[in-house]
């Protein structure tokens, strides 16, 4: 009887009851995001995904091939103006001391790698490039341009590699004033995708309109003194100022990025991660 | 039952594969028409809430996998076709085509407000305020899901109902 019970119950609900295994097996893969066997499978379809972009955006990219001449040569006349400078701040005794003093960051080896697709919707905001795990690159490499910083590596395949990009919600990067050197924390709140926000910078601090932004060596993952905005508001709060950032980089217009080589610090980490409570490391990995 | 079901399984690749790269590009404030939703919510309304349920379950296990947000294209999915399952018209209810389309539109419309909402709640890229994504977004990807419909029914799908 209680048997019948139990099957008739079954038959009647079964759409609920198959809703629940559905739902049941969602939430499994939700809560095992990161496992071995989930990534293998998104590394997978990020791979499949990103060669047919590819296709796709070739035929377009051939195109608009003379635009595209005319952007690198662009490019490479701003990398020359600024190696020059570089060069040149080189020259001065202090600069060279901080930068041998910074033995985390290996200047050499920038990775050049084209953005294949770019999703920008409420539903996914990340970049694609064409650059993996073959030309070495790794999770939490810094993607930049001459102009910039784009964003952070997250995930990685054979051939491709997906990035955060600044204007995400969850990317955040730790900058500093380069004339007062005032610190504080970069995030994108939503809104327009040329303007971001930073927190955290006391009102005692004599910042002004007009100033870059750099990142600072409190990063986990960018090099100091990479170009991140200047600021084109400024609002003191009660203790902190409110301060809005015209970006660096454009993402509107963004085909081609650079790969920074990553920071080799694992001993940082290891430690901000020992010193925050086990159950927030959410805390640690967004506010880099 | 393999012959019925082959078609809409290549049915189904072939818009998950439209969606993942055509139709995610075409965005209005974030928002893009998703002919998944459509394709859904047309297998709930015609085949029953089962069958679309498992149909969105594959679909989100496909999408999912193209994406990297498995777990949670899987979640949206599922819900899609089981909420447009309550506009099911059943083969031998001799509904009119003017019934059937009306269905199919509520369909549509659940299914699309369910789905956007689940995500909403689930995953904020852009950073919008969750009420934000909830009304205003919800309410643009109905609309557009709505007109995907009546374009694809006026196509497609009209003909093949009468029949």
């Amino acid at each position: 009887m209680i048997v019948q019970k139990f099957f008739s119950f079954l038959l009647k609900h079964n759409a609920y009851l198959l809703l629940l295994l559905y739902c049941g097996i969602a939430l499994l893969l939700i809560r095992f995001e990161q496992d071995d066997m989930l990534s293998k499978i998104r590394s997978g379809g990020t791979e499949l995904q990103a060669s047919i972009n590819e296709k796709i955006s070739s035929y377009g990219y051939l195109l608009n091939l003379r635009g595209e001449n005319e952007r690198l040569l662009k490019i490479n006349a701003e990398m020359l103006s600024r190696t020059l400078r570089s060069e040149t701040a080189l020259r001065n005794e202090k600069a060279r001391r901080a930068l041998l003093a910074d033995s985390t960051f290996d200047t050499s080896g920038y990775i050049i790698a084209r953005v294949i697709d770019r999703k920008f919707s409420s539903r996914e905001n990340m970049l694609l490039i064409d650059a993996g795990k073959d030309r070495g690159i790794r999770p939490d490499m810094t993607v930049l341009t001459p102009h910039g910083l784009v964003g952070r590596v997250v995930f990685v395949s054979r051939h491709y590699a997906g990035v955060m990009p600044v204007i995400h919600s969850d990317f955040k990067v730790s900058v500093m004033s380069d004339r007062s050197s005032a610190l504080g924390i970069l995030s994108w709140n939503g809104g327009a995708e040329h303007l971001a926000q930073i927190e955290h910078i006391p009102i005692s601090s004599p910042l002004k309109k007009g100033e870059l932004m750099l990142t600072t060596d409190f990063s986990t993952f960018a090099p100091s003194g990479i170009p991140v905005g200047r600021i084109v508001r400024i609002k003191p709060d009660k203790l902190f100022y409110d301060i809005t950032v015209r970006l660096a980089v454009d993402f509107s217009t963004l085909t081609h990025v650079l790969v920074a080589p990553a920071k080799k610090d694992p001993e940082k980490i290891e430690m901000l991660e020992s010193v925050l409570p086990q159950d927030k490391p959410a805390i640690i990995n967004p506010v880099n | 039952m393999t012959k019925t079901l082959t078609l809409p399984i290549i049915i189904l690749l072939a818009v998950t594969l439209l969606q993942v790269f055509g139709f995610s590009r075409l965005t209005l404030l974030g928002v893009s028409p998703d002919a998944v939703t459509v394709f859904l919510a047309f297998m709930s309304v015609f085949t029953g809430q089962r069958k679309g349920m498992t149909f969105g379950f594959a679909a989100g296990f496909l999408a999912g996998a193209l994406s990297g947000n498995m777990g949670i294209v899987l979640l949206t999915r599922t819900i899609e076709g089981f909420t447009a399952g309550y506009c099911h018209v059943p083969e031998n209810s001799h509904a009119t085509m003017t019934q059937k389309s009306r269905m199919l539109y509520l369909g549509v419309v659940l299914a699309s407000f369910t789905g956007n909402l689940v995500f909403s709640l689930a995953k904020n890229p852009l950073g919008e305020p969750l009420l934000y994504r909830v009304f205003v977004s919800g309410a643009l990807a109905c609309m557009m899901n709505l007109l995907l419909t009546i374009a694809i029914y006026r196509l497609f799908l009209r003909k093949t109902l009468s029949e």
